[in-house]
C-alpha cells in the first residue's frame, strides 16, 4: 500500500468513525436530521424584512448610552431580544417594575398576553451587540402586534455594551407574567381607574336614597 | 560478546536545530488540538444553534445543514485528539488543515457579502472566544491556526532523529 493510499484509508475510516458517532450521538438527544423548513422559511422572511428596513430602524431607533440610562430611570419597559439560555446566564438588572424581560421575536405572538399590557408605554430593546439584529427583528414583531413604533427605542450595543459600561446585571429566567401578580393593580396610565361611586342628586322633592352607595352623605331611613 | 563497538551502536546525538523544530512541532499540535477540541465541544454543547449558524452562511443547502452540524464537531474532535496523542499525525492534521481552509473560505464569503454572524467557531459556551473570532478578528485566528499546522508539519519532518545505522 503506497503512502497515499495509506493516508486515504485513514481519513476515510476517521471520518465514518466520527458520522457513526455523531449519527448516535443525535439520535440519542432526539435531534432531527431534517431542518424544519417552515420554520427556517418564516425566520429568513423576518430576517428579510430586518434586512430590508435595517439601516431605517437603526437611525431612526437607536439610543446612546446616556439615552439608554435615562431611560432606564425614567421606568421605561426594557426588553432583552436575545435566546432563553443566554439571557438566563446574565442580563441587565434594574429597580423599576417590571424586570427586564426576555422576548425572543419568534415568540412574541406566544407572550401576546403579557405584552399587549405594555401597550402605550416607552420600551428598549437590546440584543447581543451591534452585530446583533434580533433587537431588530422583535421590534418589527412588536409593530405586528400593533405596539406603536414611535414608544420603542434600541439600544444597539446591546449586552456587550451593557458589561462595557459597567451597568448592573443579574442573572436567571424571566418569570414576570403580567400585571395581574399586583392584584389587579397596574401602573397609572396604562389601564383606566375604577371611576369613583356616582353620587346622583335626587330630583326635587324627594328624599335622598340610602341603599346606592351614597355613603356617609346620605341619612338612613 | 558485543559485536560492535560501544561508541557505534549508541544513536548520534540530535543537532539543536532538530531539537527545536520538534519543540516548536510540539507547542503548535498543544495549540491547535487544544483550540480546536474546545470549538468541538462548544459546538456539540448546542448543536441545534450550529446548524442555525451553518445556514446563516447561505453555502451549503439548508436540507444538508442539520447534518453537518452534527458531524463537524465529531471530525474536529477525533483529528484533535489524534493530533494530540500523535497518532496518525499527518492525516488527523491534514483533515484540520482542510476544515481551517474551507471555515476560511466561508467567513472569507461572509465578510464580502456583508453577513453580521457570528462564525459558530466557538459556539456560546466561551463568549469571549466568540467575540475574538468576529468579523476579521476571525480571519487572523484562522491564519495563525493554519500557519501552526504549518510549522507541526516541518516540525514533525524536520525533527526527525536521524536513523541509528548501527542499530538493527
Amino acid at each position: 500500500m503506497t503512502a497515499i493510499t495509506r493516508a486515504a484509508s485513514r481519513i476515510a475510516l476517521i471520518v465514518a468513525v466520527s458520522t457513526g458517532v455523531a449519527a448516535g450521538y443525535a439520535a440519542v438527544r432526539g435531534l432531527p436530521w431534517m431542518p424544519d423548513l417552515e420554520a427556517i422559511r418564516k425566520k429568513e422572511e423576518r430576517q428579510e424584512r430586518v434586512r430590508q428596513r435595517s439601516q431605517e430602524i437603526r437611525a431612526r431607533h437607536g439610543v446612546t448610552l446616556e439615552e439608554f440610562k435615562q431611560l432606564i430611570s425614567q421606568g421605561a419597559i426594557i426588553m432583552d431580544a436575545r435566546p432563553a439560555e443566554e439571557f438566563e446566564r446574565g442580563h441587565l438588572a434594574i429597580e423599576s417594575y417590571p424586570p427586564v424581560l426576555n422576548v425572543e421575536p419568534e415568540k412574541v405572538l406566544a407572550q401576546a398576553n403579557r405584552l399587549l399590557q405594555l401597550l402605550g408605554q416607552p420600551i428598549v430593546l437590546y440584543c447581543t451587540s451591534e452585530d446583533c439584529e434580533l433587537a431588530e427583528e422583535l421590534l418589527i414583531e412588536l409593530e405586528a402586534l400593533q405596539f406603536d413604533p414611535n414608544d420603542i427605542r434600541i439600544f444597539l450595543p446591546g449586552w456587550e455594551g451593557i458589561l462595557a459600561a459597567g451597568l448592573p446585571t443579574t442573572s436567571g429566567a424571566d418569570t414576570w407574567t403580567g400585571y395581574e401578580e399586583l392584584n389587579g393593580a397596574a401602573p397609572a396610565g396604562l389601564i383606566d381607574e375604577e371611576p369613583a361611586v356616582e353620587v346622583r342628586e335626587p330630583p326635587e322633592g324627594t328624599s335622598p336614597s340610602s341603599d346606592e352607595g351614597t355613603g356617609e352623605a346620605g341619612g338612613g331611613r | 560478546m558485543n559485536r560492535l563497538a560501544p561508541q557505534e551502536s549508541r544513536a548520534p546525538a540530535q543537532p539543536i536545530w532538530t531539537r527545536v523544530w520538534t519543540a516548536t512541532g510540539w507547542a503548535a499540535r498543544l495549540c491547535v488540538g487544544g483550540l480546536f477540541l474546545l470549538a468541538a465541544g462548544s459546538k456539540l454543547y448546542d448543536l441545534p444553534r450550529f446548524a442555525e449558524e451553518i445556514r446563516a452562511y447561505r453555502i451549503v443547502p439548508v436540507v444538508l445543514t442539520n447534518g453537518m452540524a452534527y458531524i463537524l464537531p465529531w471530525l474536529e474532535l477525533s483529528a484533535a485528539a489524534l493530533l494530540l496523542a500523535g497518532v496518525w499525525r499527518g492525516e488527523a492534521r491534514l483533515i484540520l488543515f482542510m476544515l481551517m481552509v474551507i471555515f476560511t473560505v466561508a467567513k472569507v464569503w461572509a465578510e464580502l457579502k456583508g453577513l453580521r454572524i457570528d462564525c459558530g467557531c466557538f459556539g456560546h459556551l466561551w463568549p469571549w472566544l466568540t467575540e475574538a473570532t468576529r468579523g476579521p478578528k476571525g480571519l487572523v485566528l484562522n491564519a495563525a491556526l493554519l500557519g501552526l499546522l504549518i510549522l507541526d508539519f516541518l516540525g514533525e519532518s524536520r525533527g526527525r532523529r536521524p536513523a541509528c545505522r548501527a542499530c538493527a
